[in-house]
Parts: C-alpha cells; sequence; structure tokens
C-alpha cells in the first residue's frame, strides 16, 4: 500500500490534457475567425458528431414482490473533428432513480480518485464525465490522450485480462461491461509495426473497484467478499486508502497483437494494483472489547499473460490467460498487520462460439483460477471453476433477438440465469424484458444475491 | 422478357436467333457476337477490373412485408493485398448501430475459409467470428455473406456454369447463364441453382434469380445505376427481393473512389475500434 503523496505526475499529465484541449480550441477559434459566418457555420456543424441514448429500465424484485429500480439514463456522446486525423470525444451519463436501493443513500466515492468521480445529485441521482479524450495520429502512432476505457480479453460475462480499467459493481455483474467498467485518465499509444501492434499505455488515475456499500441491494455479503470480524470483537472499518503517490502508483502496461497463421495472439503486460480492497488490519485488546480496525486498500501486482482465438468452419476458438505474482487475497487469519495473503495465481477461460444454422450462437466459456501455493486460510479454492453457457438466436431479419446466458460456479454450487428478449421497433428504438435470477447458499459468490432475483424490462430511444 | 431455357448444345444457336430477332423488334441493334461458353464468361467476370482498392458508402435498406423499413449507413473499404482481399465495413448510422463494424480478409486459397472480425461498440471488444455457413443472411438483409464478399464477382470453384442463350435487360444485351453449385457445397451455399444476366459487353451482373435447395424460387437480385467511376464499372443499386419472405433490401453505392489510397493499416482488428 502506498503512503506517501507526490502530485507532480498528475499535474504534468493534467497540463499535456489541457494544451491538447486549448490547442483544439485554438484551432477552432481560428479556423472560425477566416471564413464567412454562414461558411463557419456549415464547416464547424461538419466537423461535430452529436448524438444521445436515453434508456429507461424497470426492475421489479420477485422473492418480496417490489420495484428495485425504476431508472432513467441520458447519455451524450460528441465528437469533434480538431486538425488533421484528431478528434476530442466526450461522453457524458446522467442517471436518475425512483428508488434509493441500488446506491443506498449518498454513496462514498473513497475508492475513486477525485478528478475521476461522479457528481453524486442527491440520493437518487448522478452525472459523469464518462469520457473525454482526443485521439490523434503521430506518424503512425495512434495516441488517446484523457479519460477513456482500455479494453482487453474477449470473455463474455466473467474477466480475465479486462481487469486495466476498474469496475463498478452497482448491478454486481449484471449491468453490461461498458456501463460498469470505470473510465480512468490514461495514455494510449497504438503503434503498427509491421504485421504487429504495439499497445503502451500509462494509468496515473488511482481509482479502483467501487463496491455497493452495506444496506444496496447488491451489497456484498459472502466471506472473501465482505469483512467480518470475529465473535466478540468490534468492527472499526475506516474509509479505504487508496495509494497517494501520483507516478510511483500509476499503472503501466502494455500489449503486443499480431495475427500469425490464422491465429489472433496478443501479449499482455501490466503493473498495477489489484482492484479490490483487501484488508489492512489491527487488533486492539486493551480495551475490555476487543476491537478490531480495518482500513481497507491495495496491493501491487503483476499480470503477464495472452490471448488467442481462431475460426475452425463454424466455431470459433478463444481463450485467455493471466498469471498474477503475488496477487492480493482475503485471508481469514490476520499475519503483519494483514487480513490478506498475496499469492500467485494463474486465471484462464477458454471458450467455444458455435455459430449453428443461420442466426444462432452457441457459447461455451470455461474460467479457473488456480492458486498454486495454496493456504487453508484463504477463502478461495486452490482452482476455482466457473463455466457459462449462453445460447442465441436472431428472428425476423436480426429484429428480435432470444437469448439466455448461465454462468455457474463449481466450487460453491452457485450460479446466474438470465434469459431476455429483445426486440427493436425501429431504427431508433428497442425493447427487452428478461430476468435475472440466482441460485445458490448464501455464502457464495451468487447465492449471496439469491434475494434479488429480478425481472427487468427496458426501452432504449437512440438519436 | 422471353427466357429462353435451352439444354442442348444443338438448340443454342436456334435460341441466339430468336433473341436476336426480338430484339430487331424491339429496335435494338444487332450484335453478332457468338454465345459464349459458360465457364469463360464467369471468367470473364471475374477478370473485370474492380479497382486495386477503393472507398464508398453503402446504404442498406431493408424492409419487410409488412412495410418496416430500416436503414443503415456504412462505409465501406476493399482493398487487395498480394491476391488477399480485404473488406472493412464501418456503421455511421442510425446511433443505435454506430460504430458498429466488421473486417474480412478473403483467402485466394480454395478451401480456406475467410477471416472475419466484429467490432460491437457496446462491449468495446473485438471478437473474431465465423459463420454457420456461407448462406448465412448478412446483418438481416437478403444477400448472404458470400453474395456482400463476392459483390459482383463470383467464386469459380463453387459452381458449374451453362449459357442457356440471350435476352435484354435494361435495355443490355445480356448472356443469360444457369449456375449450379457443385454437390458438396449447394446446401452451405443455400441455392439449389440460378439464373443469371450478364452483362455481354461489361460482363457485370444485371440480375439474378435464385432457387433454395429445396427448388423453390427464394429470391431476385438486380444491378442497376451501373455506370464508370474513374473508368471501372461499378453497380450503384442492388436490389434484393425474397420471394419467401415477402422482405427486399436494397444496397445503395455513392461517393465511390478507386483513386485515393487505401491505407493497409485500416483492415487490422485494431482499426475496427478506432474507426476509418
Amino acid at each position: 500500500m502506498a503512503r506517501s503523496g507526490k502530485p507532480a505526475g498528475v499535474a504534468v499529465f493534467t497540463a499535456t490534457v489541457s494544451w491538447l484541449l486549448t490547442r483544439a480550441g485554438l484551432f477552432l477559434i481560428l479556423v472560425g475567425g477566416q471564413a464567412s459566418a454562414q461558411d463557419d457555420r456549415n464547416r464547424f456543424l461538419d466537423r461535430i458528431d452529436a448524438n444521445a441514448i436515453i434508456d429507461f429500465r424497470a426492475a421489479v424484485e420477485t422473492n418480496k414482490p417490489a420495484f428495485q429500480s425504476t431508472e432513467i439514463r441520458l447519455k451524450t456522446e460528441l465528437g469533434v473533428a480538431l486538425w488533421d486525423n484528431a478528434e476530442l470525444k466526450a461522453v457524458t451519463r446522467f442517471r436518475a432513480d425512483a428508488f434509493d436501493k441500488l446506491e443506498a443513500g449518498v454513496p462514498s466515492q473513497a475508492a475513486i480518485a477525485p478528478l475521476t468521480r461522479r457528481l453524486i445529485i442527491g440520493d437518487r441521482s448522478d452525472f459523469e464525465l464518462r469520457e473525454l479524450y482526443v485521439q490523434t495520429d503521430v506518424g503512425r502512432t495512434r495516441l488517446t490522450l484523457g479519460k477513456q476505457q482500455i479494453v482487453w480479453g474477449q470473455a463474455d460475462g466473467l474477466k480475465v485480462l479486462d481487469i486495466v480499467n476498474p469496475q463498478d459493481f452497482r448491478e454486481f455483474i449484471l449491468e453490461d461491461f461498458g456501463g460498469s467498467r470505470i473510465p480512468l485518465w490514461s495514455v494510449n499509444a497504438e503503434i503498427p509495426i509491421r504485421n504487429v501492434t504495439a499497445q503502451f499505455i500509462w494509468v496515473p488515475d488511482r481509482s479502483y473497484h467501487k463496491l455497493p456499500e452495506p444496506g444496496s441491494s447488491y451489497s456484498f455479503s459472502a466471506p472473501g467478499f465482505a469483512i467480518t470480524p470475529p465473535p466478540g470483537i468490534d468492527l472499526d472499518l475506516r474509509e479505504v486508502a487508496r495509494p497517494t503517490r501520483a507516478i510511483a502508483d500509476s499503472d503501466i502496461g502494455f500489449r503486443v497483437s499480431t495475427l500469425s497463421g490464422g491465429w489472433d495472439l496478443t501479449v499482455n503486460y501490466l503493473y498495477h494494483y489489484g482492484d479490490l480492497p483487501v484488508p489492512f488490519a489491527e487488533i486492539d485488546v486493551t480495551p475490555a472489547r476487543p476491537r478490531l480496525t480495518v482500513t481497507p486498500g491495495y496491493a501491487r501486482t503483476h499480470l503477464l499473460g495472452g490471448t488467442f482465438s481462431n475460426a475452425f468452419g463454424s466455431v470459433v476458438l478463444r481463450g485467455e490467460v493471466g498469471y498474477f505474482f503475488d496477487r492480493p487475497m482475503i485471508a481469514r487469519e490476520i499475519v503483519d498487520n494483514k487480513a490478506f495473503l498475496q499469492r500467485d495465481q494463474l486465471r484462464h477461460v477458454i471458450g467455444l462460439d458455435w455459430f449453428r444454422f443461420s442466426d444462432t450462437l452457441i457459447s461455451v466459456q470455461l474460467f479457473q483460477d488456480w492458486t498454486p501455493r495454496h493456504s487453508p486460510s484463504l477463502f478461495i479454492d486452490r482452482v476455482d471453476t466457473n463455466f457459462s453457457i449462453l445460447l442465441r438466436r436472431d428472428f425476423l431479419n436480426q429484429t428480435l433477438t432470444p437469448q439466455v446466458i448461465l454462468i455457474q460456479n463449481v466450487n460453491g454450487g452457485s450460479g446466474l440465469v438470465r434469459p431476455q428478449v429483445a426486440y427493436e421497433l425501429n431504427d431508433h428504438t428497442s425493447m427487452r424484458l428478461g430476468a435475472d435470477v440466482f441460485y445458490g447458499s448464501t455464502e457464495s459468490i451468487f447465492g449471496q444475491f439469491a434475494e434479488r432475483d429480478r425481472v427487468v424490462f427496458g426501452v432504449t430511444w437512440a438519436f | 422478357m422471353k427466357q429462353v431455357s435451352l439444354r442442348f448444345r444443338s438448340l443454342a444457336a436456334a435460341s441466339f436467333l430468336l433473341a436476336m430477332g426480338a430484339r430487331a423488334l424491339m429496335g435494338e441493334p444487332m450484335s453478332p457476337a457468338p454465345l459464349l461458353d459458360g465457364n469463360e464468361i464467369a471468367r470473364r467476370i471475374n477478370a473485370r477490373d474492380e479497382g486495386a482498392s477503393s472507398a464508398q458508402t453503402m446504404v442498406i435498406e431493408t424492409t419487410d412485408r409488412r412495410g418496416k423499413s430500416r436503414v443503415r449507413e456504412t462505409r465501406i473499404f476493399r482493398k487487395y493485398v498480394g491476391e488477399e482481399k480485404r473488406t472493412a465495413i464501418f456503421f455511421e448510422e442510425p446511433r443505435s448501430v454506430k460504430g458498429t463494424a466488421f473486417l474480412t480478409i478473403d483467402y485466394p486459397e480454395a478451401g480456406r475459409d475467410d477471416d472475419l472480425w466484429l467490432y460491437l461498440p457496446a462491449a468495446r471488444k473485438v471478437r473474431r467470428i465465423s459463420m454457420a455457413n456461407r448462406g448465412q443472411y448478412f446483418l438481416g438483409t437478403d444477400f448472404t455473406y458470400e453474395d456482400m464478399k463476392k459483390s459482383t464477382k463470383v467464386a469459380l470453384e463453387d459452381y458449374e456454369w451453362k449459357t442457356l442463350g440471350e435476352e435484354v435487360v435494361d435495355g443490355r444485351r445480356c448472356f443469360l447463364l444457369e449456375a449450379v453449385p457443385v454437390s458438396e457445397v449447394s446446401n452451405e451455399l443455400g441455392y439449389s441453382r440460378s439464373r443469371q444476366w450478364v452483362d455481354a459487353e461489361i460482363f457485370i451482373f444485371r440480375k439474378i434469380q435464385a432457387w433454395d435447395v429445396q427448388g423453390n424460387e427464394l429470391k431476385t437480385i438486380e444491378f442497376k445505376d451501373i455506370s464508370q467511376v474513374h473508368g471501372i464499372w461499378t453497380v450503384h443499386r442492388i436490389e434484393a427481393h425474397n420471394h419467401k419472405t415477402g422482405h427486399h433490401s436494397v444496397l445503395a453505392f455513392s461517393n465511390v473512389d478507386y483513386a485515393s489510397e487505401v491505407k493497409d493499416d485500416l483492415f487490422t482488428p485494431q482499426a475496427l475500434r478506432r474507426g476509418p
């Protein structure tokens, strides 16, 4: 866990982004001053691409029938063409929910860096600058500077390498990754070299997973996810402590991608903080009743991994593998004021996508986490196995799409089933009706939400 | 239009004379060109210049039997790298599909499957995809992936061609061919046979009628608004009518450009995410 603070790195990064934005603004002003007003306006409008999506979603819990959420989201996207091959992009999202259940009360954003946080408006709405970046070509290098999402890997439902950006678990894993990923202020350079593309990333944004607080619909309660003190001990749970050193605590990584012999291959490396907070704990036995003080924090890890995919007739074989060095994992014991252990862990997923008949997809995935130097005090098993099955078929010229996804944790015997039917009314409007059904023990990863089964109806307008 | 359906070579000359006579009655110029062998016509179709690379706007309009329409606007780029044909399609309108992108690499080796990638902006991931078969319909249209890939060309190894005669389509003299898939690919392509009207001067399709594997009439494809761009004969409108479903699809091409450079970097999975 980091201890000291040096804001120089943030200042350099902010200055760089500011310089680019200033240059963009000056450029637009100069362009505007050199021609007639009408031409200016037309030319300026030609450079702008703006659109918006309004999504209404109602979710009803079925075990004790009650609304969980009726939410409206407005997402706006603005693209402005700048100088040659350069574009400024801004994405915002406003959410308003009639019910205060998904994030009960005013949520803490302690795990999120100040410049990355949402604007919380009361208990039931928020506004977020989801993305703001300039993308430009410098020689053959495609440079993206600003708040953005950097996506690695190809797995559905669960993640192995898609960990550059942290995740908001407001709805556990039910929200699509594009919406739950927390965009970070980052530098992203992609350089094509012959038949290889090299990507370098620097992430000075010290933001981590956003976990739901107690009382929220999807707050974690299962052992290994939530901190529960032994009987007879008081718990003093402090606010999460983020690393503070701007440069030394930033994340860096690279990816090399190529197509060779029909195989899509990548090699990935990331030096980062694990996004899931781990408990730094102290026990004070001097009071009459012992007190356990826990300060959630973060620990460094290296990730070395890769991906592969290839098509064989109507089947696509794909996979991801990641070896995490000294990955922090919550433990039952406290050693050296740490209620967690750091162990190497191999995580992988192998998937088969079978494009059967016309318009039908059958997709299966096997995920495994293997901890070779396992300890009995760890909550996770030496080998933890999940699998998923997706069935999807398009009807009516791809306007009606029923699908069902099953995700099953083999070790805990718990899982999640998600049937859904989506219908595209026209070019701008689509509807969906689905359900999210959890099962298994309340102490298992999916079963902890067994009381949160729900039916969901949604309408999306895009314009 | 009178279709000439002759299976015996000895009758071919008679049909040719009938066709010429009909055209003369319609006041069209006569041409002494003899009937070409079907396979030779197919070869000439593929020999037609389509440029080393191209960039164009493609608008896809689909209409179901109730008249409900959907419109998609795309930018489509093609380039030959050696004998590989690379195609990238970027969806620009409407907002619901904006950012979706396809990349295909069509290899010259017979029997080697194409490589396909799909980028879905909601997932922000470029995924390798495959096809159940080449007869799978492309994005809810009445064109199969094979139709889209070959565009105005043909897969020589997949069909046996026979010249049935000549007819006039849209005022143009056309060879009428019957194309029968070789048995092993018929199910894969989704056709049992097709009739193809090929412009006798520029060797470009004017019309295709296709029957499904059960022998039922499946669809009619018409190629319209054909003109030269940068000296290359170009189809600007392709219409497909599915007779079984009543569904109708139109591909309209504009801003066709064979002259500007199309960079190799555009035809990579990474480029799908970035856009053109």
